[in-house]
């Protein structure tokens, strides 16, 4: 059973497999949901699986400098920013329109 | 060998409450459980820094994620609230549009996994100090380093304070600028007046 | 595996917790209703609906205190390398610390510090 567990430990492929699983999900949500900050939410998904993404190449490459998560710390820092405009921009949508469904946002349509 | 077999374990069944903490964030009807279960994905996937021995990610992970994009998304929620708008219904149209398309891009994506060949090992012999090398990296000046974009990170988050500020606070109703100064001047006005009316007939006497 | 003792204090914390709320849910008597429903809010009578308009100077707080918990993690490996950088990482350190800084005067001088 443990030489089966251990014959059998994930590399490079399971790690990217993973990612991507990741990555669709968060474009799933970022299709399907209607109110805003589940969008954001999804965007959020889809940020951390690119991350991980950096750091599995990180791991995994030839290369002994942490060059890899240093963009995957950018990532993070970018996501925090993303965030707070975002929601910034949600909250000043509902103090306005009264609503966070972005199928109501239609003024811009000519 | 009973490291690797853990280590084994420990990537499926992460992974899998990983996958299924993600599915509930992205289809849970309430937008608070949603951001829950946005909360047990980020900080499982902290466990999958660990894992591939980012420590330091891992810990930043929880204290960026956690710690504060998904309290500023619940605070949100909170601001946004009303209980029919908190509630997310999508359209089936969308929905079976939307997985169409998203399973198109995990297949297209597994498509290019399998058929790529990346010049990848892992890493062997004494783990380097992942800290130290992101610290040198970062302050590094010369052509691999990171200097530039660590100094434009904090024009990013400088932009993102005053952005969030302008659009986010409430605009002050204005503290009626004019009654209050106009009283003011008014009663320096009708002060002076009275003066003047009080020297005038005091001139006018003799 | 340096975490096995971690992995074996979570699973430790989540049989304490998940046998306690199996054996109190064996064991208690379950009889709901009445006054027992009532949110609990330290013995006064609970006010008005749970989902009341949040004040936005909440998110206003938690907007700073995100961006300079992200300038916190962003300095710790600073502070590791520090003795090897010496003063060029310092001065490195202190540009992206003002630039921040700029951001908290200005929230300052708008007003976003002071509770309405």
């Amino acid at each position: 059973m443990i030489e089966l567990l251990a014959r059998h430990s994930p590399g490079l492929p399971e790690w990217l497999t993973l990612c991507v699983v990741l990555y669709s999900i968060g474009l799933y949500g970022l299709l399907t949901r209607r109110n805003a900050i589940a969008m954001l939410m999804a965007v959020e998904i889809m940020l951390n699986a690119a991350a991980l993404n950096f750091v599995v190449f990180d791991r995994f490459s030839t290369n002994q400098q942490a060059d890899g998560q240093v963009m995957a710390l950018f990532v993070i820092v970018m996501a925090a920013a993303e965030i707070v405009v975002g929601m910034a921009i949600v909250v000043a949508l509902y103090r306005m329109r009264g609503t966070v469904d972005i199928n109501q946002m239609n003024s811009m349509r000519g | 060998m009973i490291s690797s077999a853990v280590y084994t374990v420990m990537f499926y069944g992460l992974s899998a409450a990983v996958i299924l903490l993600a599915v509930l964030a992205v289809n849970l009807r309430q937008l608070l459980r949603a951001a829950l279960a946005l909360m047990g994905m980020l900080s499982l996937s902290a466990g999958l820094y660990v894992l591939l021995h980012a420590e330091f990610l891992a810990g930043v992970q929880v204290l960026v994620y956690i710690g504060g994009i998904v309290v500023l998304i619940v605070f949100a929620i909170m601001l946004t609230r009303s209980s029919e708008l908190l509630e997310d219904h999508p359209r089936p149209l969308a929905q079976v549009l939307g997985a169409l398309l998203s399973m198109f891009f995990l297949f297209v994506a597994a498509l290019a996994l399998r058929d790529t060949r990346f010049p990848v090992q892992v890493q062997t012999g004494p783990p380097v100090d992942d800290v130290r090398q992101i610290g040198l990296l970062l302050l590094d000046r010369g052509a691999t380093g990171y200097l530039v974009p660590f100094e434009l990170l904090s024009l990013l988050l400088l932009v993102a304070i005053i952005g969030g500020t302008v659009i986010a606070r409430k605009v002050a109703p204005p503290k009626q600028p004019f009654t209050t100064g106009g009283d003011a001047r008014g009663e320096t006005i009708t002060e002076s007046a009275r003066t003047q009316r009080d020297i005038v007939p005091g001139e006018g006497a003799p | 595996m340096e975490y096995i003792f971690v992995l074996a204090m979570v699973g430790l914390a989540a049989a304490m917790v998940g046998g306690g709320l199996f054996f109190s849910r064996l064991v208690a008597p379950h009889n709901p209703g009445g006054n027992k429903s009532v949110p609990y809010e330290c013995g006064e009578q609970p006010i008005g609906q749970a989902w009341i308009q949040f004040n936005v100077g909440y998110y206003l707080f938690g907007l700073l205190f995100l961006v300079f918990d992200v300038e916190a993690a962003l300095m710790y490996p600073w502070a590791v390398v520090f003795r090897s950088t010496g003063l060029p990482g310092l001065i490195e350190m202190l540009i992206f610390v003002l630039v921040l800084v700029i951001g908290l005067i200005y929230a300052w001088r708008k007003g976003v510090l002071e509770w309405v």
